[in-house]
């Protein structure tokens, strides 16, 4: 027995000293002083350094103009600067445009462009790079590259005329006052054909080098036309796998700033890092489609809207934060947002009994939410309001599929009765509304009122801002009295940073702006 | 010869029953790659129009017939998420996946052997029993939660690596592989603990023979016994077993890439099933098949070598 003893301790220590091995010299890691960092967010920025910052989804495009995934276009605004550029108060601010106007029947948008303002590569933008960026969005290109997205708002512009070396100007075809929302598109070089493998932007960082499931590397643009801005020399965006092992390399220190957690990932992490809390500027809904029964029945989806509490579906999922939203609007549009619709349709599960009775469905129903397997918050909000459902009598299942397949049969084929996920919109309130439209291609709830229709049409032409801001709240309240679907919430977003740095703003767009983030001295 | 023509002939068929099903099956799930390539602000124009440049709208035949004649070729076409030539694309990731299943190979093997044998040794004993429960225990553990517990314990525990810290074999070699051992002990050790207990029930019933019995009579000590008798009889079934083992590992590191975020084959297969970059997924099942046919098809041919009996059958 003791012979066997020996031998088993003999065997422990072996392999133990082959695995401390392994380890070489990180034991010798000077672990970073912790203590009162919070009281250090007030001292001054520093130059210089390096970040990495986690990110869920490898990019689909180098190219601006062909990337279509949030977690693409994310990344790839500190590269890329459009004509106007979103701040932080949801305001478009020139970029590489120094200046623009807009003709007062809204026709005629002329842009200035900014002096001495140049590529990564070295070469000065010039009025014709950004005919040819506009253009090629616009679809307007005579050779066209299929893998350019055309945007639909863009392809309103009518002609792009050069006026000189130094201006521009976009005709429209029909009168537009939000177009300047959407020309936030890159301005790229002209007819340079290696924007897929080495872009290049007017953007605060330059490309350094891409590697697919890897990473991204920018450095710093040190001819950036905003003064001290970025401070920091190089930035790697790390594509992680999941989020599970996102938060392993969160504690373990190779991962800076990460910007998904789950609340619960954020409770954990209090205290080793900053958590800084905002909005995903999302409409979560539990959207329905309005051409399958019972959900044709305006009644069945005022049921549904009073039968589900919203406030409790953000205590379960997102531990009481995020806010609660009752149309398809969210609070960062605070011009346009109405938040008096969020009191139309309170929880009363007897109030949504009697409606179903109304609609002759007194014993309730049976149906199926779809949801996009990949994101485990609407999976979660699903649960909540499977339970919910059951209170007033109606059973509903959930069907999670896959992202492509949510895509093509969902959103594509509206071959579905209900489903969760989150829309999301650019800075202009047309952006959140438009796809109501009764004709809209993107239409997926299927909703058609021709009111809305009419409505939506005045909103978009009118030069007056007060009868712009009626109109899109008229849109709003038209949504929610026709319960076009059950609006839930705007989404927390947790960030955690690095208690090193400081400066991480939050922008009512989907953005990592690196270029205000710094260390504190 | 005439062996060798007939599992070659085999092999071919194998290959082309793969290639038949991994088409077929990209064409019955849901979703396409024009669409999920261009996202939810497309146009219904510009789907039409890339669905058209990939070729989406031909028949299904002239598409199954130009795939395989590019696969015959070794061209298996550009990726439709990153533009770029799938092969190109699958040998950087190939090198990192081949070197953790080898480093996943060689601690399997390091791990079973000594083990195994000890436990026949020992049969019945103390010892016996706690590495067969020990195995019992890796056996039940899914891969995935066996590394994150792997991260979790020695990576932020102990600090022996650091989770995400992941070096490429061009920037350090050492690096590298430092960095995917322990993704590779996590794929090692259900496997190793399936080929304990393998190789102790084939020992064990080696034992039992008659052969055994006429060695012990003749003088031989146990350890010649185990060592120039049973073992050399004992491992003829243990080599088919590690083979079909090695397609284990490979299925294994798709699990273990997520994990341990590294940037091989199983995650690309992953990220592609999930965009539907049809030349990628492919290519990546083809690979694999392949790897794993003629693994298969050497043990066949080796087989007879070891053991002379399989040539007359």
């Amino acid at each position: 027995m003791k012979k066997k003893c020996n031998f088993l301790v003999l065997l422990i220590l072996l392999v133990s000293i082959a695995l401390y091995g392994c380890s070489g010299e990180k034991k010798t890691e000077v672990k970073e002083e912790t203590p009162n960092t919070d009281d250090m967010v007030s001292t001054e920025p520093q130059t210089g350094g390096s970040v990495v910052v986690g990110i869920l989804q490898d990019l689909d495009s180098l190219d601006p103009h062909k990337a279509v995934a949030a977690g693409t276009k994310e990344v790839l605004f500190n590269v890329f600067e459009g004509l106007v550029k979103p701040d932080k108060d949801g305001n478009l601010v020139p970029a590489v445009a120094s200046d623009y106007e807009i003709s007062p029947d809204g026709l005629v948008y002329t842009f200035t462009l900014r002096e001495g303002i140049k590529f990564h590569n070295g070469e000065a933008v010039t009025v014709q790079d950004i005919e040819y960026s506009i253009k090629r969005c616009a679809g307007l290109l005579d050779e066209k590259d299929s893998s350019v997205v055309v945007d639909a708002a863009l392809s309103n512009i009518k002609e792009v005329n050069i006026k000189d070396e130094r201006t521009v100007e976009l005709v429209l075809k029909e009168a537009n006052t939000e177009l300047l929302g959407y020309l936030t598109v890159a301005i790229i070089p002209k007819d340079y054909k290696e924007q897929g493998t080495k872009p290049v932007g007017t953007g605060p960082f330059r490309f350094v080098s891409y590697t697919p499931l890897e990473s991204m590397i920018v450095e710093k643009n040190p001819e950036y036309y905003v003064e001290g801005k970025p401070y920091l020399d190089k930035v790697t965006f790390k594509i992680v796998a999941n989020t599970d092992a996102a938060f392993m390399e969160l504690q373990a220190g190779s991962i800076d700033i990460f910007p998904y957690l789950t609340d619960s990932q954020a409770k954990q992490l209090e205290g080793t890092m900053r958590i800084e809390e905002g909005h995903m500027n999302l409409v979560q809904a539990l959207f329905l489609n309005n051409k399958v029964a019972p959900f044709d029945n305006i009644k069945v989806r005022q049921a549904l809207n009073y039968a589900i509490d919203k406030q409790t579906i953000l205590d379960m999922v997102a531990g009481g934060k995020g806010s609660i939203i009752g149309t398809n609007m969210f609070p960062a549009y605070a011009k346009y947002y109405l938040e008096e619709l969020n009191d139309v349709y309170p929880y009363d599960p007897e109030k949504a009994k009697a409606l179903l009775k109304e609609a002759g469905l007194p014993d309730g129903f049976t149906f199926a939410i779809t949801v996009p397997s990949n994101y485990q918050y609407h999976v979660d909000t699903a649960q909540v309001i499977v339970e919910q459902l059951k209170a007033v009598g109606i059973s509903a299942t959930i069907n999670q599929v896959e992202w492509a397949t949510w895509l093509s049969e969902v959103y594509t084929e509206r071959k579905y009765e209900a489903t969760i996920i989150g829309l999301d919109a650019r800075l202009a309130p047309r952006d959140a509304m438009d796809r109501y439209l009764s004709t809209a291609d993107n239409n997926f709830v299927n909703y058609s009122n021709s009111e809305y229709d009419a409505t939506l049409d005045k909103a978009i032409r009118t030069v007056d801002e007060n009868e712009k801001v009626e109109s899109y709240q008229k849109l709003q309240t038209l949504l929610t009295e026709d319960a076009a679907s059950v609006y839930i919430q705007d989404p927390p977003l947790l960030v955690a940073v690095n208690k090193k740095l400081a400066g991480y703003t939050f922008y009512p767009v989907y953005v990592q702006d690196m270029s205000v983030v710094y260390f504190i001295k | 010869m005439k062996y060798i023509f007939k599992k070659i002939i085999t092999l071919i068929i194998t290959l082309l029953v793969i290639s038949l099903l991994t088409f077929l099956a990209f064409q019955i799930i849901p979703g396409d790659s024009a669409l999920t390539a261009l996202g939810t602000n497309a146009t219904k124009e510009a789907i039409d129009a890339l669905r058209e440049e990939l070729g989406l709208n031909e028949p299904l035949f002239i598409r199954y017939g130009s795939w395989l004649s590019g696969i015959i070729k070794g061209d298996f076409g550009l990726s439709s998420q990153y533009n770029i030539p799938v092969s190109s694309l699958l040998k950087d990731r190939f090198i990192v996946t081949f070197y953790l299943a080898v480093i996943a190979l060689i601690v399997i093997i390091v791990l079973s052997f000594p083990f195994g044998i000890l436990t026949v040794k020992k049969e019945g004993g103390f010892l016996d029993r706690v590495i067969t429960l020990i195995c019992q225990i890796n056996m039940a553990i899914p891969p995935f939660f066996l590394g994150m517990l792997i991260t979790l314990i020695f990576g932020l525990i102990l600090k022996m690596f650091t989770p995400g810290a992941y070096v490429g074999i061009q920037d350090n070699f050492l690096g590298f592989l430092g960095y995917l051992f322990f993704p590779a002990v996590a794929i090692a050790l259900p496997k190793a603990a399936m080929l304990i207990k393998f190789l102790r029930s084939s020992l064990l019933r080696q034992l039992k023979l008659d052969y055994v019995r006429t060695a012990r009579s003749k003088g031989d000590t146990e350890h010649q016994i185990l060592y120039k008798h049973v073992l050399k009889n004992g491992l003829i079934p243990v080599i088919t077993f590690l083979a079909m083992m090695i397609a284990d590992v490979f299925a294994g590191s798709i699990m273990i890439e997520q994990v341990f975020s590294l940037p091989g084959l199983g995650r690309l297969l992953v990220v592609a099933i999930s965009n539907r970059d049809f030349p990628v997924v492919s290519a990546i099942i083809m690979y694999i098949a392949i790897l794993i046919v003629f693994i298969n098809f050497i043990v066949d041919i080796l087989y007879q070598y070891i053991d002379p009996r399989v040539r007359i059958s």
